[in-house]
């Protein structure tokens, strides 16, 4: 490995800032939750950037602690409990982020379930393989490939509605 | 999820970028999380007595550790490499001084072949080639050779030591050339002596052809001096009075007895053949000898 590739905290913030963004953003409802999960997802890299070794393995980590991050963020009492209240209410004082209109497909893959947003931004925009979300997500294969298929059907459903 | 959403939703999300305020807020909060751990691990060093290392050398560290073996592994490898190169130059010292002691063993029997040769050549006389193609030096090292051989002959041979110096300053007064070539050793020492050879036997021959032209020319001077034509042969029945003079010689010529006296203008002499005729033989000549040559030659012409 290079100088110029050696792998840091900062380097990562550089390379790997729009992934981590777009993923938090699409297990987020609004962007103050996005950017938060955002910042934690690097400032944990910083106690665990001696254990990777290659900018792949980087990669797989920042996937994996978003999503577990997200997921742990969802799991809180408080998210939990609010649950059933409006997006609108669930943002704690934030403005909730909405797809703009030009994105159909964007505003009908934020409507999904938070594990089928998973599934379905890992799958077709970073194009892990079913294996690959499987082991990131800690689900099965199975689940996985039914989480998409699922998915799928509520997309192509909310898209031939949306016109 | 059609290719044409998949492809819309790509191209979507690609519009998405993290905000620049938020990644210069994260790289802060990073360098803030970087500062603490370090401070955290001063005080740990300073705890444990430990020298702190940074990051990246310690992550480096840490994966020479994990291969330390290789090292060990390596100087192993090196440490056999080297004593077998060391066994190699060992063997290969030995072969070269069993090499060194072939090559003296050949030189001397070399040179104790060329000692015998050359103590053949000076024994018998004869050719040897061999020891002339060594050159100069070889030939010099067969003339002390014979010096040797020579003083060895004569201590063998109980020959008073005056005698064997004088045999042996005998022969080094010959030259070798003409040992050589009186062998019939026509090679050798190069072409410079064998033409020094041939140079001298033409100036021999034709020495000898002077010689003989001179002998040619005494003997037609006498010829010439006694010619047959001044010598007059007479057969007579009886002895002629001057063969029974006091001053009349006798002389056996080509086994015929003359009785020669000097006459006036000449010389006069009486001869009996073996068959029994008596002839008278008068002439010109400068001695009694051409007179007699002469004579004869004259007389054996008449049968």
């Amino acid at each position: 490995m290079t100088k110029e590739e050696q792998i840091t905290a900062e380097a990562a913030v550089d390379r790997y800032a729009d992934m981590v963004y777009r993923l938090a953003l699409s297990q987020m409802k609004n962007k103050v939750d996005a950017d938060d999960l955002f910042q934690e997802v690097f400032v944990r890299l910083v106690s665990n950037i001696e254990k990777l070794e290659s900018w792949e393995h980087v990669k797989a980590w920042l996937i994996r602690v978003t999503i577990n991050c997200a997921k742990k963020h969802f799991d809180l009492y408080w998210n939990k409990n609010v649950d059933f209240i409006d997006d609108e209410e669930r943002v704690r004082g934030g403005e909730a982020y909405e797809p703009p209109s030009e994105h159909p497909v964007r505003e009908a893959v934020s409507k999904l379930p938070p594990s089928y947003r998973t599934a379905v931004h890992l799958y077709y925009y970073e194009e892990l393989s079913v294996a690959e979300i499987a082991e990131q997500t800690g689900q099965k294969e199975g689940t996985v490939k039914s989480q998409l298929h699922r998915a799928r059907e509520m997309l192509k459903k909310s898209l031939e509605e949306s016109g | 999820m059609i290719d044409q959403y998949k492809e819309q939703y790509k191209k979507e999300t690609e519009q998405i970028h993290a905000p620049i305020d938020l990644i210069v807020r994260t790289k802060e909060a990073v360098r803030k999380e970087e500062a603490r751990m370090q401070g955290e691990r001063r005080a740990q060093a300073a705890e444990s007595g430990i020298q702190e290392v940074p990051a990246v050398r310690k992550k480096r560290s840490r994966g020479v550790a994990s291969h330390s073996w290789a090292y060990a592994l390596t100087a192993a490898a090196a440490i056999l490499v080297l004593v077998s190169v060391s066994m190699m130059m060992r063997g290969l010292r030995m072969s070269g001084a069993d090499t060194a002691v072939y090559e003296s063993a050949a030189e001397t029997e070399e040179l104790a072949v060329e000692e015998e040769s050359d103590a053949a050549f000076e024994e018998t006389g004869m050719a040897a080639g061999a020891a002339l193609d060594e050159g100069a030096v070889t030939e010099e090292a067969a003339g002390a050779a014979f010096d040797e051989e020579a003083q060895t002959e004569s201590a063998a041979a109980a020959v008073p030591e005056e005698a064997a110096a004088a045999f042996e300053e005998d022969i080094m007064e010959e030259p070798e050339m003409e040992m050589y070539s009186d062998s019939g050793a026509s090679t050798g020492a190069g072409g410079m002596r064998s033409a020094a050879d041939e140079a001298e036997l033409s100036l021999e021959s034709k020495e000898t052809e002077n010689s003989m032209s001179q002998k040619q020319e005494l003997a037609k001077e006498i010829m010439d001096a006694a010619a047959p034509e001044d010598i007059v042969i007479e057969k007579v029945g009886e002895k002629p009075d001057f063969a029974d003079r006091a001053d009349a010689e006798s002389r056996i010529y080509e086994g015929l007895a003359f009785q020669v006296v000097k006459e006036k203008g000449g010389w006069a002499a009486y001869v009996e053949k073996e068959n029994g005729d008596g002839y008278v033989i008068r002439g010109k000549a400068e001695t009694v000898e051409m007179f007699l040559e002469a004579g004869y030659r004259k007389l054996s012409k008449i049968e």
